[in-house]
């Protein structure tokens, strides 16, 4: 079905184009999940709230956008309220130990396959891999991730810097690094 | 902020796709699509509703005017048949009688069948036969006035006093007697003409067979009165206007929590009462609803955002409720009433509007979060069915007025649009006035 005709299906409650949507985003959407929680039912259970949201709030899409994005969004904003929901992810959401995690700026050549490398970013804290996945991966401006995580601008830039760090001492750990001279640093 | 090892994470993570188990659309599903349980509750309440409009239109058939009192073997269609005169042919010399043991109406005036070739019976349909059939007072049996008597041994002795023995000499003095008693009556009037046999035939001119508890023009009476039913003038019409406020009004299942509403409604209609005895009543009708809302979700507890809904909605409503008064024989009474209702939202208009607080809300509603900032609003139009049920209290004064205060949930969802479906509950107050009361006139009396 052609996209257009999707989503004017969809604004009437279609079932079977809702279906089509679903399909058509729904891997992209775990996989992204995925990155923001620790376990895969976590992962099923926003991607469930997110595709809730995106029916129900779908009359709000402009339809000059991407829409690929636009569900992104959603499921970034409903991972986010997941975390904040629940007490499992809400501790580690404020982790802020400077001594715990000194800031590194290197940027090593990462050597692992998407799998482990996705593994390696849920080992960090929850709070630090939300603002990793968004900032690194998902490119929100940090005054946006400010406002989604109710923190002040500079404990996002600053538990950025930290995920960062940790993830490569994780990496280097495992002698899963390539260090090279790059330039361009945070 | 990004950096060389930034986009070498993005290029391997950004299409990174998991397939999901099928749980997750059913769940997906479930959610989105709650009122197909709702359409059960529809289909429930069709054929409920047409059984209570059936129902108490059988009722009110039989039950609602005193109907005079006919042969318990009549029908309608056999008394509209029964109009047309039956025929009775007499012979002039007979000499069997009718078979005395015989306690069956029909049977009674005939010849016993050893009898051959002595009777030949008129073979009516069975309903017609029924309903011409008559009592004679006189001996308690019955007459079949459409037996055609062809041969020697049926006589009008048979006919009349089937007591007779078979070939005894017949009560001249009892027949002559009936058969002047049927003339006088113009039961029976002797044609000019003779039969093959050089019988006389007998005609029953009216009907009025004497002893007859329900004559046929008490019958055309009843048809008459059955006829002026089926017209429809009976029953009372009432004009209705009311207003109702919405006491609540639920959203499902968008977003989080419950929401502020507020809403007013007007209806305007005719009403149909049929009033089964003093205390029972059915009452339907058509009513223009008019609907009006305002409400306000509760917030999205990341971007403080709320969405803001107003309607309008237009509906034709039929509601069908019963009503029993309380006390049936005050000059002004009180009713309770119990129904459903079934309407059709044929124009609906809703705008939705996002805000969000400009700062997080300190309650877990609307309303503490600062000044807000409005997107545009969404619009759109809608039409769809709808069902409810009902129930309240009614005030009859003197047959001119009634005051109703009834409260009214819907069953199905009232469903804008695949956002939000919602349900209400509103109290409304209805005030009606018979039609008939308008056209009230003390007529003059009848000159005799």
């Amino acid at each position: 079905m052609d996209q257009e005709l999707i989503l004017e299906q969809c604004l009437k409650g279609k079932k079977e184009a809702q279906q089509a949507l679903y399909d058509q985003y729904a891997a992209t959407m775990l996989g992204l999940c995925y990155r923001y929680t620790k376990s895969y039912e976590d992962a099923e259970d926003v991607l469930q709230d997110g595709f809730i949201k995106v029916f129900t709030h779908l009359h709000q899409y402009k339809k000059d956008g991407d829409l690929g994005a636009w569900i992104r969004r959603i499921m970034v904003n409903t991972a986010i309220s997941y975390l904040n929901r629940h007490r499992r992810y809400k501790k580690e959401m404020t982790v802020d130990d400077i001594s715990m995690h000194p800031v590194s700026d290197e940027n090593p050549e990462v050597s692992l396959d998407t799998k482990e490398l996705i593994e390696t970013i849920r080992k960090l804290p929850a709070g630090y891999q939300a603002v990793f996945n968004m900032i690194a991966v998902d490119g929100y401006p940090q005054t946006e991730i400010a406002e989604l995580m109710d923190m002040n601008i500079n404990t996002v830039r600053s538990q950025y810097s930290r995920a960062r760090s940790m993830l490569i001492r994780i990496l280097k750990e495992n002698n899963r690094t390539v260090i090279k001279d790059y330039e361009g640093t945070f | 902020m990004k950096g060389p090892f930034e986009e070498n994470i993005e290029q391997q993570l950004k299409q990174f796709s998991l397939p999901p188990s099928p749980q997750i659309w059913q769940g997906i599903e479930k959610a989105l699509h709650p009122h197909r349980k709702d359409m059960g509750l529809i289909w429930w309440w069709v054929p409920l509703l047409g059984l209570l409009l059936a129902g108490g239109g059988w009722w009110a058939w039989y039950h609602l005017y005193d109907q005079p009192a006919l042969p318990k073997t009549s029908t309608v269609s056999s008394i509209s048949r029964s109009n047309a005169v039956p025929r009775v042919t007499l012979p002039e010399h007979t000499t069997a009688g009718g078979d005395k043991s015989s306690n069956s109406e029909d049977r009674s005036i005939l010849p016993p069948p050893e009898q051959k070739g002595s009777y030949q019976h008129n073979p009516l349909p069975a309903i017609l036969k029924l309903s011409n059939t008559h009592h004679n007072t006189e001996n308690k049996k019955s007459v079949h006035p459409d037996a055609v008597y062809t041969t020697k041994n049926a006589t009008p002795d048979t006919m009349l006093f089937p007591d007779n023995e078979a070939g005894s000499q017949p009560d001249n003095n009892r027949t002559t007697n009936l058969k002047d008693t049927l003339k006088n009556k113009n039961a029976l009037v002797v044609k000019d003409k003779q039969d093959q046999f050089g019988q006389s035939e007998y005609t029953s001119q009216t009907n009025k067979t004497t002893g007859n508890k329900t004559s046929h023009q008490d019958t055309l009476t009843a048809v008459k009165k059955i006829s002026l039913k089926k017209t429809g003038i009976s029953g009372i019409w009432l004009g209705t206007v009311g207003t109702g406020i919405l006491q609540s009004y639920n959203s499902f299942p968008v977003v989080t929590a419950q929401q502020t509403k507020t809403g007013v409604s007007l209806e305007a209609g005719i009403n149909y009462r049929l009033l089964f005895n003093s205390q029972w009543m059915l009452e339907t009708g058509l009513l223009y609803h008019y609907l009006q809302n305002k409400q306000v979700t509760g917030y999205d507890s990341v971007n403080y955002k709320f969405m803001q809904e107003t309607n309008h909605a237009s509906m034709l409503y039929i509601p069908v409720e019963s009503g029993y008064t309380i006390n049936p024989h005050a000059s002004s009474k009180v009713h309770i009433l119990l129904g459903g209702s079934a309407a059709w939202i044929f124009s609906e208009q809703w705008a939705t509007t996002v805000k969000k607080y400009a700062t997080a809300p300190t309650t877990s509603f609307t309303g503490a979060g600062g000044p807000t900032v409005s997107a545009p609003a969404v619009q759109g139009s809608n039409n769809h069915l709808l069902a409810g049920i009902h129930a309240g209290i009614m005030y009859q004064l003197h047959d001119q007025f009634e005051i109703s205060l009834e409260s009214e949930r819907t069953m199905t969802a009232f469903q804008k649009n695949a956002i939000s479906r919602y349900y209400w509950q509103q109290w409304y107050l209805q005030i009606s006035k018979p039609l008939n009361s308008f056209f009230r006139k003390s007529k003059p009396a009848k000159q005799q």
